[in-house]
């Protein structure tokens, strides 16, 4: 009887879910197995594995695929770095400042990746504010190149992913008692051994949590490397929108989605198994 | 006179402009047991910090065994420091939390695991090295806390508000365990405690420290007596000293508020030569007794409350507008109404305005 009800009341929910993400997926999933037609915009329905054979062999792909998930560990790396020391110091401020502050973090990302990845071009660019900027204080003569390479990808994924890292590790780190970090100092630790053996081991389900964020983020991107990478390095999400806008290989295109998301599927169970590790350990409860 | 083991001079120190500590000097022998008492917000806390390292002084010195410690980072002092909450690590077994400060000084093994023995075997929680702290109780992971602090063998041991967050039963057997704790190792002591009976009980000299300054330092028994000021009178013992004013007259007699009143010959020989409109009379219950009203010498009162504590009363006597403490026998009759109160010994007395013991009296 009540379970009749319950599937009653959340068949409204599951027709619109269903409509909106499921069939979009399942169709995606459908046209990976398929082909374009040469010189047509008509798809032959027919099975193949073609899309998959040639990701599998075509080292363009592999490279890619391997850049693209490279470019999104060292941005996690890149992000855990700058993000500890800034969410620590956050954490620590009273509870009315770290609103404020969070606020000021969060705000960038709500205007949204375009509008932020060309300021970055502004900042960035062979004639751009900071060249400009070394120039006038005599430290270089020449523009430094920061665009058009990784190195220009990677400052922009940082920027635009460092507050999925932070906000995470704020929540964990404020939930510390400052006084752990005392005890572990008036018992012999300098503040490095401080880090390495209090902050950090309990602060690891904000790791994991803002790392997942970031690594998602960052490897599914498609504004920061296509504007920031100027055409000249290709990630995942470059190389989607080549096939499917550009040389209108949809079927393809779908293909190569299917295998990031199997990629990024296979990672996040790895992530949960580790995370599962670590909460078999009773480390949770506090202090008090 | 060799300098003291752990000696503070000119320590100040303020947040943001805020005085928390004003100026500063205190001294501890070694072995010795001290309490710094006051209420919260008069800087004992600061004070504890300060010594751990955990905060810098704005000015003054310290010096443990001889070392001048002011500059060293808190790990390299060796003090060992027991907060109120006990600041275990809750990602850390029982004897990893106690082999910490061992592992920062790469100890080694065997040497490690005989002392994190020691120090459990010590506070009796041997049978619990493999659990977490989430898993122990209040008092156990106090004493977990405890057995941290004293395994790396500190040159001082600070403790900070040791028995605030234990309830009250649990609070008598670790007062007398950790006076049992300090006479075993010999550890110099400090505690931090705003309880004035805890103060008593456990150290060996306290310093009594009020609004960033210490009022007074001195064993528990001179406090108690000698008070160096109403504060200090009125912040420790149990009742606390009322203050009674008594007022000079133009003719030399004294009043108690309006009325004029005839001091015992004894007290008149002290309060005569004190050349003041005005006294305070620090009093507490054995100073005085119950008369009848029209008795020699007694001051007038009225009963208000009596509180039956079994083998004794406290009566509540007010008296030219001010409540005494009084202490009857619990199988003492007593009504209420109108009786005389008889100081019977010479109690402190202070200055009205400044609250400083007069120095000729007590």
């Amino acid at each position: 009887m009540a379970r009749k009800s319950t599937v009653l009341l959340l068949t409204p929910g599951l027709l619109l879910t269903g409509a909106v993400f499921l069939s979009p997926f399942v169709f995606l999933g459908l046209t990976s197995f398929w082909t374009q037609r040469p010189n047509s915009l008509l798809i032959d329905p027919a099975f193949t594995l073609v899309n998959y054979v040639r990701i599998a062999t075509d080292s363009f792909f592999l490279g890619t695929l391997f850049r693209t998930i490279l470019l999104g560990i060292v941005t996690v790396a890149i992000c855990l770095l700058l993000g500890l020391p800034i969410a620590r110091w956050i954490a620590r401020r009273a509870v009315r400042t770290r609103g404020i502050l969070v606020v000021l973090m969060v705000t960038p990302m709500v205007s949204g990746a375009l509008v932020q990845t060309l300021g970055l071009v502004n900042l960035l660019s062979l004639l751009g504010v900071i060249n400009g900027l070394l120039k006038q204080l005599g430290l270089i003569d020449w523009s430094i190149r920061f665009l058009g390479n990784e190195g220009g990808v990677l400052i922009g994924l940082v920027q635009a992913f460092l507050p999925l890292m932070v906000l995470p590790l704020i929540t964990t780190l404020a939930k510390l008692p400052e006084d752990l970090e005392a005890a572990a100092r008036s018992l012999g630790a300098p503040a490095w051994r401080v880090w390495v053996t209090i902050i950090l081991p309990l602060a690891m389900p904000g790791i994991l949590a803002g790392s997942i964020l970031v690594f998602f983020a960052s490897v599914t991107s498609f504004v920061t490397p296509q504007i920031l990478g100027q055409g000249k390095v290709q990630t995942f999400g470059t190389v989607m929108y080549q096939q499917s806008a550009l040389v209108n290989d949809w079927p393809f295109a779908s293909a190569l989605a299917m295998a990031m998301m199997l990629v990024l599927g296979v990672l996040l169970l790895a992530v949960r198994a580790v995370r599962r590790g670590l909460e078999r350990r009773p480390v949770i409860g506090s202090a008090s | 006179m060799t300098p003291a083991y752990l000696s503070i001079t000119g320590m100040a120190k303020a947040y943001r402009g805020t005085p928390a500590l004003r100026l500063v000097d205190l001294s501890v022998n070694e072995g010795e047991f001290l309490a710094l008492l006051g209420p919260s917000g008069c800087g004992k806390s600061t004070l504890l910090r300060l010594v751990a390292g955990l905060l810098q002084p704005d000015a003054g010195s310290i010096t443990l065994a001889g070392q001048s410690i002011e500059r060293l980072p808190p790990h390299q002092r060796d003090i060992g420091l027991v907060f109120q909450n006990y600041a275990l690590f809750p990602h850390m077994s029982v004897a990893k939390n106690v082999r910490f400060g061992l592992s920062m000084r790469n100890m080694p093994r065997a040497e490690a695991d005989q002392r994190v023995g020691e120090a459990l075997a010590l506070v009796k929680l041997e049978h619990l090295a493999a659990r977490m702290p989430s898993e122990l109780s209040g008092g156990q992971q106090q004493r977990v806390a405890l057995a941290r602090a004293i395994a790396i063998r500190p040159r001082l041991l600070l403790l900070d508000e040791p028995l605030s967050n234990l309830d009250a039963v649990l609070r008598n057997s670790v007062r007398t365990e950790l006076r049992e704790l300090h006479a075993r190792t010999g550890l110099t002591v400090v505690m931090v405690t705003h309880d004035q009976a805890e103060a008593m009980t456990m150290a060996d000299r306290i310093a009594v420290m009020s609004d960033g300054l210490i009022l007074q330092h001195d064993t528990p028994q001179v406090i108690y007596e000698q008070p160096a000021s109403d504060f200090v009178a009125k912040f420790v013992g149990t009742p606390p000293a009322a203050m009674l004013r008594v007022d000079r007259k133009h003719d030399g007699g004294f009043g108690l508020g309006t009325s004029p009143w005839t001091p015992s010959p004894e007290l008149a020989r002290v309060l005569e030569p004190i050349q003041r409109v005005g006294v305070a009379l620090g009093l507490r219950p054995d100073h005085l007794a119950l008369t009848a009203p029209d008795a020699p010498h007694a001051m007038p009162g009225t009963i208000r409350t009596i509180e039956y504590l079994g083998a004794e009363r406290l009566v509540h006597v007010e008296v030219g507008g001010q409540l005494l403490v009084l202490r009857l026998s619990g199988d003492a009759a007593v009504g209420k109404g109108e009786v005389g109160v008889a100081i019977t010994r010479v109690p402190p007395i202070f200055d009205i305005e400044t609250g400083l013991r007069l120095a000729s009296t007590g």
